[in-house]
């Protein structure tokens, strides 16, 4: 029973530590939840699906991204939403 | 007078003249899809002849190549189009890569004129003061030089009013068969890009035979997804155009998720990197009957896992799949391997779809190591002969002798060594199986881990380094990682920092670990194969 906004917390909460673990710590960038992950290299495109096999992991439901447009995922705000209205089975 | 006769006979209507031709036969047909707007092929036409006028205008040098800083916008393709209508070749400068590789691509293909587009102009005032030789840079998007001139005194600027009114009449260029239609560079050992000239004949030769192949006509729309600087975007753009189709640029952020663009567009024609099926599966985007407008969906770049093409063809049901093989010294592609999904997946080697046979008019063959042929079954490096073969480097007569080679028996024939490792079975049907080399493909792109060996040495003060292509799924690298030891007293920020100053986003490690030791094989060499291990034990 995830809410938006815990969703979006645990997804910032992997973001920092995943970067840390990648070195990237030194490149100090606050992540804002309506920033876009790739176009601010956040993450790149492996990051991004290893950030979706997270949220897969945190939902226990496949994602379904299939008829959105990029920019309306690849936000943390923009992709938890997506997860929860296209998956409502989650929420 | 002979040898004047001689050249006439030899010289034949320039790459363009397809685009041309459909320019004549569809001035009214979409051309391009770029940035939100659809351009008809009169009005690209007009933009490209007014660009090309500028460009004969401006060279008085008679450079043969001219290079193009742009990326993904209209000013990008007019301009490959019009260096092709003055008759020469484009170098492809991605404004992504770093200055430091740009600097080096600049210099070694000796160009004099540059086309930048809008969104390269940042990269543009990092690169200029990094360049000696007086540059011609054409700005199409850009009213006003103004401050780009007293910015850079030492370089000429050229904005879209002080272009040509392309009034002059241009005719279809007739070029040499061997005049270099692009120049591309490849990732290269020893830290120094590779340049890879292209020749008209090369392009011609596959286009033409493409076209055919998949009957391509002015109601196709193509996909462009590969940067320019990637060979395979070259198909795209020339392929599409020849017949009169529609060439729709893939946007940035949509490059790895273009589930909706194909929707949205009734794309016809796919043309990816395998990669991008394991994105998009990933994300829920390959629901079966999803991209029923695709006539043809091509792959090519890196190994196709057979997982991923049967994945497609249910999302594509009626859409031919074809896996394609080539490097850029013979062309775009140059094998091709038609999907079944009944029957293909048995003759699949290790979960990977066969690169097939070679195209029509080209022989390939399989060698060892003392280069004389093998037979049917055994395996050994795939060399290939024919008219999309390239004639070798750019000034590197070491590597062009290494790599374009006689065999014995087979006359004096050149044939290029492609470093793939390979099967050949009766049917003349060939499997991919790795590389000879420390060669690996990430996401396409060719990297050559000598060359990041290279670059964490210089990082990090310390010789024993070494880079591993990390993690790999379904038989495709997804990244790089780097292994540092002995004593450094540079941490992995520092390293990484520099990497990216000198290495395009693909080949940078995505983590650096420390060792004790770099572990070595029999012959004293880094093994890599046991870097693999220490990151399997790690992840299990």
């Amino acid at each position: 029973m995830l809410r938006e906004e815990e969703l979006s917390g645990q997804i910032k909460e992997w973001i920092t530590r995943t970067r840390n673990e990648q070195n990237l710590s030194a490149v100090k960038v606050d992540v804002k939840e309506d920033m876009d992950l790739i176009a601010n290299g956040i993450l790149d495109s492996i990051g991004f699906i290893e950030l979706l096999v997270y949220v897969e992991s945190i939902t226990g439901q496949k994602i379904d991204l299939s008829d959105l447009d990029p920019d309306e995922f690849t936000s943390i705000k923009g992709l938890s939403r997506s997860i929860l209205i296209h998956n409502p089975q989650s929420a | 007078m002979t040898e004047l006769v001689e050249i006439q006979n030899l010289a034949m209507p320039g790459l363009i003249a397809g685009f041309r031709n459909s320019v004549e036969r569809f001035p009214a047909r979409p051309a391009l899809f770029v940035d939100g707007d659809y351009l008809t092929y009169d009005s690209l036409g007009k933009l490209v002849h007014k660009l090309a006028a500028t460009i004969l205008e401006l060279d008085h040098n008679q450079n043969p190549l001219v290079a193009v800083l742009a990326h993904r916008s209209l000013t990008a393709y007019a301009s490959v189009l019009a260096i092709q209508s003055t008759g020469k070749g484009y170098v492809p400068l991605n404004p992504k890569m770093p200055v430091e590789r740009l600097v080096k691509m600049l210099r070694q293909s000796e160009c004099e004129v540059l086309t930048a587009g809008r969104e390269a102009l940042q990269t543009l005032e990092g690169l200029l003061p990094r360049v000696e030789r007086r540059l011609t840079i054409l700005l199409p998007d850009l009213a006003d030089e103004a401050t780009l001139s007293c910015a850079f005194p030492h370089h000429r600027f050229i904005t879209s009013d002080r272009m040509s009114h392309g009034s002059r009449d241009l005719a279809i260029p007739c070029v040499s068969p061997d005049a270099v239609a692009y120049l591309l560079f490849t990732s290269g050992s020893t830290g120094e890009p590779k340049g890879v000239p292209v020749s008209q004949s090369n392009v011609k030769s596959y286009v033409q035979y493409v076209c055919d192949k998949y009957q391509v006509n002015e109601h196709d729309r193509f996909s462009q997804m590969f940067d320019m600087t990637f060979d395979l975007s070259v198909h795209d753009m020339f392929v599409c155009w020849e017949r009169g189709a529609c060439l729709y640029s893939v946007p940035e952020k949509s490059v790895m998720a273009p589930a909706k663009f194909i929707k949205d567009h009734q794309l016809t024609m796919w043309f990816s990197v395998p990669s991008v099926v394991g994105f998009m599966s990933k994300m829920g985007m390959l629901k079966p009957g999803a991209f029923s407008s695709l006539r043809f969906s091509l792959f090519c770049g890196e190994p196709l896992p057979a997982a991923y093409a049967s994945l497609w063809q249910e999302a594509a049901p009626q859409s031919v799949i074809e896996n394609l093989y080539g490097p850029t010294e013979t062309t775009i592609a140059i094998t091709g391997f038609r999907w079944n999904s009944r029957n293909s997946p048995s003759v699949c080697v290790n979960g990977i779809v066969p690169i097939g046979w070679v195209f029509e008019g080209h022989t390939a063959c399989v060698i060892d190591q003392e280069r004389n042929p093998v037979s049917t079954g055994t395996r050994g490096e795939l060399s290939l002969a024919g008219p999309q073969v390239t004639l070798g480097y750019l000034n590197n007569p070491y590597q062009t002798a290494e790599q374009f080679v006689q065999l014995r028996s087979y006359g004096d024939r050149v044939w290029y060594r492609t470093g793939d490792l390979v099967t050949q079975d009766q049917s003349g049907c060939f499997y991919y199986l790795g590389r000879i080399d420390h060669q690996v493909k990430i996401r396409g792109y060719r990297v050559e881990l000598q060359e990041i060996d290279f670059v964490l040495r210089e990082a990090s003060g310390s010789l024993q380094v070494a880079s591993v292509a990390w993690p790999v799924t379904e038989g495709i690298a997804d990244g790089i990682v780097g292994f540092i030891c002995g004593g450094t007293n540079r941490d992995a920020n520092a390293i990484l920092g520099h990497c990216r100053e000198m290495l395009p986003e693909y080949m940078v490690p995505r983590q650096i670990y420390y060792l004790d030791d770099i572990p070595l094989n029999v012959n004293g060499k880094t093994d890599r194969l046991k870097l693999i291990k220490i990151l399997e034990n790690q992840e299990a």
